[in-house]
């Protein structure tokens, strides 16, 4: 490879790229740090932002109801993503492809239409609904993923164990199961950081009563820069960089897993 | 008879499906309903009540909850136009008392969600400026009673203005010649902001044209080029941080800031300026009338009051505690009822309907 | 008798299984799509939201203003899909094919962004953009400018985070699709005697449109109804689509008048995108290579 300046120019683009991708995220982290309260005075650091983080109560309580809807809907959409997947195994059409359109029709336009449809038929908003409406953003990440991992057990292992006697349940449960294990749990984590992350859907869907943590952090922007609202950010993009780092690190173990094979 | 066999097994196969389907629609419903029975149980001695979010402190509400065991419950809402709209999707909303602005009384009177106060049940009447009664939303007072009050106006920083103000009328934010700084910051809300231009022409406020109104939208169009942000929260913000040196706000988010900071000042100008009323309403629904007066006859007394007025700067109706609050909380001299402040600000009666409001608002930022 | 009937469950259980999914899709995304396209066709109020069927909405709603709105959006949604994707393709083109060790590092870098919360992002944005933020502070230190700038509340402001927000999103469908080129094809090429800039043009480019059009559609279709960015950052002076669906839904409490502005603004969109979709065939067709 020749030490040309050509040879250069792609990585430090690259590089620079990184950076302009990173730069705002990390000068939040560093400023969360900072004493005072604006970038313009830098009084030293501490951790003062992050105890008054950790001793408000509406933050808890905000947080509360964000974890609540987030596991909920991770469950209810992996168990039925996990069900129609093993369920359609046999059908010849891609009945995932179905599911693709929970991804891309805009935000708005399923947050809009299920709080037209709510309030028509006078389902009183609040977390419940924000369940369901997050179950289905969900349901278009775990199917492809479940089903691109189930795609890859060997049908025969299934016949081999229903030839042998096992019932159809052992089958599943002790054969099938183990198989989807890292899938499960890399979709599982991903609805989790959806649902964390989503903000429309909250907006239109929650009602005053139910609020969440992108609620509640899109109130505090509004009302202007609040030093507590850096530390939350940090926090936050802590606990998605962990969720991410398993994620990455699974899938980097199934693909090393077929390989070996 | 074999084909008699194969359209058994096939309705058979649909009763299955059917049942299946089923199941799971019956799975959902339980799912959603069961969880609002949870919502349902509420005691008997508790009140239900819906009010924006800075209006009585919860320290208020759990000194009234010892003092008499009755349990509040509070709904927030943020607009006052989503009240109606869900009064009117939901008959029976489970609430009691309701504290909206003083002009979407009228469409709530006129669905029939509210229902009289019996004035004779509450002590705190007489204690009322006559001025904040007897207005043209609710003329007798019959369905609502005035508790805060506030008006529109202009915060300044001192600092930027070193010869003060270069006058005090509305020119400064709707005249290109007479706008004192490069950019300033106004209201979101259209309703406030075509009162505005009211004052600003001199309009009578009873009535507006079709003409008035494609004026109105031509004049904001044309502000737009000095407006630096719409905004109904970031006011205070943008004048602590040096955003923008003048600001249109509510009088209660520039004081707030004044009572940190000695650079902020609030005028209310020349041509006046528009008035909002806090009022309490009781719903129509509502079985609970004994509870629901002591409870008002407690958050209008002197120290409760006197409390969230200072908690949330806002200003109350009642004589004593409006004159024992401190000038700070009140921000600008003259404003009492009867003084010469007070005599320029007045309600904005609804003479225009939602649509109408919206459509300037609409029209104006496509642009 | 009973025998069969347990045959009969056994044979069905594939349909328990998938009916759950199934009917939350037709249930929570068909339904109400189908609902706001009945609340823009009729009207009526409150409890009696559907009551008469009418196209008066639709004709109130075909309005100089609001048709000047979507476009406004268009040309947004355009213009952050098109230069992520100008910026996110030579960062996909050395990940995919440039980087032997290493990947798993890089691919982890490039999804965090991915997953964090929009309204951290915009926070960040703020932060730096503000009037006390770091950028203005940096520039009074180095002496550029006397007094802070304003670069909030500004069309410079919502673009720049837009562009941000998704570039992250074009990267991945360019990159797996540059992936699966069979690098033999570009050796083949290169060992013919072709230059970069003849391969590049030929071989992977037209090779790698799948994951371009994915990737441009995506980011296109998702930026054009956003909410967040334009009203955060925006100073709210202009309304885009996201902002005036939520002022005809919330503020104005009009439902049937949003109703038929989504339905307006999703097929100028839909009509939008099929445009550009032609676009994308033309070039891939100018292009192709017999393989």
């Amino acid at each position: 490879m020749q030490l040309r300046l050509k040879n250069f120019l792609l990585p430090c683009y690259v590089v620079l790229f990184c950076i302009f991708l990173y730069l705002p995220i990390i000068i939040l982290t560093i400023y969360s740090f900072n004493e005072g309260g604006f970038p313009a005075q830098w009084k030293g650091l501490s951790l003062c932002w992050y105890y008054d983080l950790f001793a408000s109560i509406e933050i808890w309580r905000v947080f509360l109801n964000s974890v609540f809807v987030a596991f909920m809907a991770a469950f209810l959409s992996v168990t039925f993503g996990l069900m129609l997947v093993y369920g359609a195994r046999k059908f010849t059409t891609n009945i995932a492809s179905f599911f693709y359109s929970n991804i891309l029709v805009p935000d708005i336009v399923i947050a809009v239409g299920t709080l037209s449809l709510f309030s028509y038929f006078m389902v009183p908003l609040g977390l419940i609904t924000l369940v369901i409406a997050h179950t289905l953003l969900g349901l278009g990440f775990t199917i492809p993923i479940l089903k691109a991992r189930l795609d890859e057990l060997d049908p025969r292992l299934v016949e081999a164990s229903l030839d042998l006697g096992a019932s159809a349940w052992y089958t599943f449960y002790h054969i099938v199961l183990p198989f989807l294990y890292p899938a499960i749990l890399v979709s599982t984590l991903l609805v989790i950081i959806v649902s964390f992350d989503d903000f429309v859907i909250s907006f239109f869907c929650a009602g005053s009563s139910a609020q969440t943590l992108s609620l509640y952090v899109f109130t505090m922007i509004r009302s202007g820069i609040s030093p507590t609202v850096n530390a939350l950010s940090a926090i936050m993009l802590l606990v998605s960089s962990i969720f991410i780092l398993v994620i990455s690190l699974l899938q980097v173990r199934l693909a090393a897993h077929d390989e070996s094979k | 008879m074999m084909n008699q066999n194969k359209f058994g097994n096939f309705f058979l196969k649909i009763c299955v499906r059917l049942l299946f389907i089923l199941f799971w629609i019956g799975c959902l419903l339980g799912f959603i309903f069961l969880s609002q029975e949870k919502k349902d149980i509420v005691e008997d001695r508790s009140l239900s009540i819906y009010m924006w979010s800075d209006r009585i402190d919860e320290f208020i509400l759990q000194k009234f909850q010892q003092e008499t065991g009755i349990k509040i419950y509070v709904n927030y809402y943020d607009s006052n136009e989503e009240l109606v709209s869900k009064f009117e999707i939901a008959k029976d909303l489970n609430c009691d008392l309701i504290m909206p602005s003083e002009y979407i009384i009228q469409p709530l009177v006129q669905g029939g969600f509210l229902k009289k106060i019996d004035k004779s049940r509450c002590d705190f009447i007489d204690k009322i400026y006559p001025q904040f009664m007897g207005l043209s939303f609710d003329p007798a007072n019959e369905y609502s009673l005035p508790i805060y009050w506030d008006v529109l106006g202009i915060g300044y920083t001192k600092s930027y203005f070193k010869q003060g103000l270069p006058s005090n009328s509305w020119a400064m934010i709707f005249d290109k010649k007479s706008v004192p700084c490069k950019q300033i910051s106004m209201v979101d809300d259209s309703r406030e902001a075509i009162f505005l231009v009211n004052k600003y022409f001199g309009w009578d406020s009873n009535k507006l044209t079709v003409d008035q109104l494609q004026d109105v939208i031509n004049l904001f169009v044309e502000q737009k080029a000095w407006v630096g942000s719409y905004t109904d929260y970031q006011q205070g913000y943008f004048l602590t941080s040096q955003t923008y040196p003048l600001v249109v706000s509510q009088r209660e988010r520039v004081v707030r800031e004044m009572l940190v900071n000695d650079d902020i000042v609030f005028t209310v100008p020349d041509e006046g300026s528009l008035l909002f009323l806090s009022n309490v309403v009781i719903c129509a629904t509502s079985k609970k009338d004994d509870l629901v007066y002591q409870f008002l006859n407690y958050i209008y007394r002197y120290e409760a009051l006197m409390h969230s007025c200072k908690e949330f700067v806002i200003l109350p109706t009642i004589k004593d505690v409006l004159q024992d609050l401190p000038f700070e909380y009140i921000g600008v001299q003259g404003l009492m009822p009867g003084q010469e402040i007070f005599d320029r600000v007045s309600i904005f009666s609804n003479i225009l309907t939602q649509k109408q409001i919206n459509d300037v608002w609409i029209a104006f930022k496509s642009f | 008798m009973f025998e069969e009937f347990k045959k009969l469950i056994k044979s069905e259980t594939y349909f328990f299984l998938i009916t759950p999914a199934y009917m939350w899709q037709i249930m929570f995304l068909v339904l109400p799509i189908v609902f706001v396209v009945v609340l823009s066709l009729s009207a009526g109020q409150g409890a009696h939201l559907v009551q008469s069927f009418t196209l008066q909405n639709f004709y109130e709603v075909f309005q100089l203003s609001q048709i000047r709105i979507v476009v406004r959006s268009i040309v947004l949604a355009s213009t952050t899909a098109i230069a992520s994707l100008f910026i996110a393709y030579p960062v996909a083109y050395f990940l995919a094919l440039h980087i032997k060790r290493f990947k798993f590092f890089f691919l982890f870098l490039l999804s965090i962004p991915f997953l964090i919360n929009v309204l951290v992002q915009v926070y960040a944005w703020f932060f730096i953009l503000e009037k006390n933020g770091v950028i203005n502070h940096v520039l009074m230190m180095l002496g550029l400018v006397e007094k802070p700038l304003n670069f909030l509340n500004s069309y410079f402001a919502i673009y720049l985070v837009m562009f941000h927000v998704y570039l992250p999103f074009m990267i991945m469908p360019i990159y797996s699709s540059l992936e699966k080129i069979d690098t033999r094809l570009i050796e083949a090429s290169y060992d013919l005697g072709a230059s970069f800039r003849t391969t590049f043009w030929n071989i992977i480019l037209p090779l790698s449109m799948p994951g371009v059009q994915a990737g441009f559609f995506l980011v296109y279709v998702v930026s054009f109804g956003e909410y967040v960015i334009p009203s955060l950052l925006g100073g709210l002076k202009h309304f885009f689509v996201g902002t005036l669906i939520s002022e005809y839904f919330f503020i104005g409490n009009d439902w049937h008048l949003g109703a038929a502005f989504i339905c307006l603004s999703c097929g100028i969109l839909f009509i939008s995108a099929i445009l550009y979709y032609v676009f994308f065939n033309k070039i891939t067709v100018r292009s192709k290579v017999i393989r």
